[in-house]
């Protein structure tokens, strides 16, 4: 093995995906993720929509997918600043607490591969989370070259 | 193998150890005994090179802790005095994972696993979750755990603590062998009796000082003074005392349950003196042994003179 595939793979990164995706914890994680994504998208386009029924013009489906687009972004920034720290925050000291951190220093892992490996596992659970989240922001993005007004796509 | 040099930690006003000293050849079994809070814990963590000593020095075949622990880690299974169990994880990726940390080639891995799993009898268990283990196979699996990077000295911290008869019965079996392996083993311990069986040498730590250390038979000989005789005699205990004190090779003599029992200086012979001069005494002796002098009774005495 290379340095580098060293450096990026390690033990501690299996282990963590292995043990994150066994418990019930994630799936639910996942889940309650897209509905509060999926239902913030849902409330906001059906509100624009009843918005530019009103409206003089119609209202341009573009105009509006844009401000949803937007309003999404906001969004998922928002919940991922705070499920990042969440799952980062609480990696070194949870061995700690399971008292297992020592037998982690005693073995040939030097201690960034540890702190390393720890980071890398909860930065690809966010990572899961974007991806997760294409399916709701797609529609979004589609939306902003639909070039009629909005009430029509109803 | 191992070899600790005027070893002494400190925690704030507190002297955890006190220039502790001892050593351990290649093969042999040492047993620290000590009673709770002594130091045994202090010592083993910075033997395994996880604690820097205030003054002293350690090695492990020949690796300063302070100044090569990397070298003393490889060289090493060390197994602490609690689990330190993953959820989520069978016992064979359990061992798997730190197999990975000790930098195994990823084709040894499965034969170092099974091998391992055999030596401890968890071979059925292999796909069992660890945290379903009861704490008897959980230790036995942490022992497994130590032992993934075949290192030549095993450290292990109370690895009879909280274990039904049985299941220490089986950790010393597994220790037999690891000892018929080549291996050395240094195990702490409060408990006394499973110690004597197994252990080749022993070393007596009390309030952070060493009290003796050496082979298991020389520490009972250097701490118990000379050999202990019971007595019992039919109705004459008093005159029976009477005849034993005075004589020069008795240092004390004690009554115990009835019983009589005296310390004295010198061998078979010497027994068989005292035991003339009773009955030549008109004394009529019923009961006449010699006491075994055994490690609880060196531990008792090294501990209990402590200020």
């Amino acid at each position: 093995m290379n340095r580098v595939a060293v450096a990026l793979w390690n033990p501690i990164v299996a282990k963590e995906y292995r043990s994150r995706m066994r418990t019930w914890r994630s799936p639910v994680a996942m889940t309650v993720y897209i509905l509060l994504l999926g239902g913030l998208g849902w409330a906001i386009f059906s509100s624009m929509t009843f918005t530019a029924r009103n409206s003089f013009n119609g209202g341009q489906a573009a105009n509006y997918g844009q401000g949803l687009f937007l309003y999404l972004v906001l969004f998922q920034m928002v919940l991922l600043a705070f499920i990042t720290p969440a799952l980062t925050a609480g990696a070194i000291s949870s061995e700690r607490e399971r008292q297992t951190i020592d037998l982690l220093f005693v073995t040939k892992l030097p201690t960034f591969s540890i702190l390393w490996g720890k980071l890398l596992a909860s930065m690809s659970f966010v990572l899961l989370l974007l991806l997760l989240s294409v399916p709701i922001f797609s529609p979004a993005s589609l939306l902003t070259s639909v070039k009629v007004p909005l009430p029509l796509l109803r | 193998m191992i070899a600790v040099e005027q070893l002494t930690k400190i925690y704030g006003r507190r002297t955890a150890l006190d220039a502790v000293s001892f050593e351990v050849p290649r093969g042999e079994i040492f047993g620290f005994v000590g009673p709770n809070g002594a130091g045994k814990t202090t010592t083993l963590r910075i033997l395994a090179a996880l604690m820097e000593p205030t003054a002293g020095r350690a090695f492990v075949d020949g690796a300063d802790v302070t100044m090569q622990p990397d070298r003393v880690h490889e060289r090493l299974g060390y197994m602490p005095d609690f689990f330190g169990v993953y959820d989520q994880l069978t016992s064979a990726e359990y061992l798997d994972f730190y197999a990975a940390c000790y930098r195994q080639p990823k084709a040894r891995r499965k034969k170092i696993t099974d091998d391992l799993l055999e030596l401890v009898g968890l071979s059925d268990r292999r796909d069992q979750a660890v945290d379903t283990l009861s704490r008897g196979l959980k230790q036995r699996l942490c022992l497994a755990r130590a032992l993934v990077h075949d290192p030549a000295v095993l450290l292990l911290d109370e690895p009879a603590s909280g274990l039904d008869p049985r299941a220490r019965v089986e950790m010393r079996e597994i220790l037999k062998e690891l000892q018929k392996m080549g291996k050395t083993i240094v195990i702490s311990s409060h408990i006394l009796p499973e110690l004597t069986e197994l252990c080749t040498m022993v070393g007596i730590i009390d309030q952070g000082r060493m009290r003796a250390t050496g082979p298991v038979q020389d520490v009972i000989r250097q701490l118990t003074s000379g050999r202990r005789l019971r007595i019992t005699v039919l109705g004459q205990r008093e005159e029976a005392l009477a005849v034993l004190k005075p004589l020069p090779m008795i240092h004390a003599v004690t009554t115990f349950n009835g019983a009589i029992e005296a310390e004295y200086e010198g061998d078979d012979t010497t027994a068989a003196a005292i035991l003339q001069t009773l009955t030549a005494g008109g004394i009529k002796v019923s009961g006449f042994n010699q006491l075994e002098g055994g490690l609880e009774d060196a531990f008792m005495r090294a501990t209990e003179d402590a200020p």
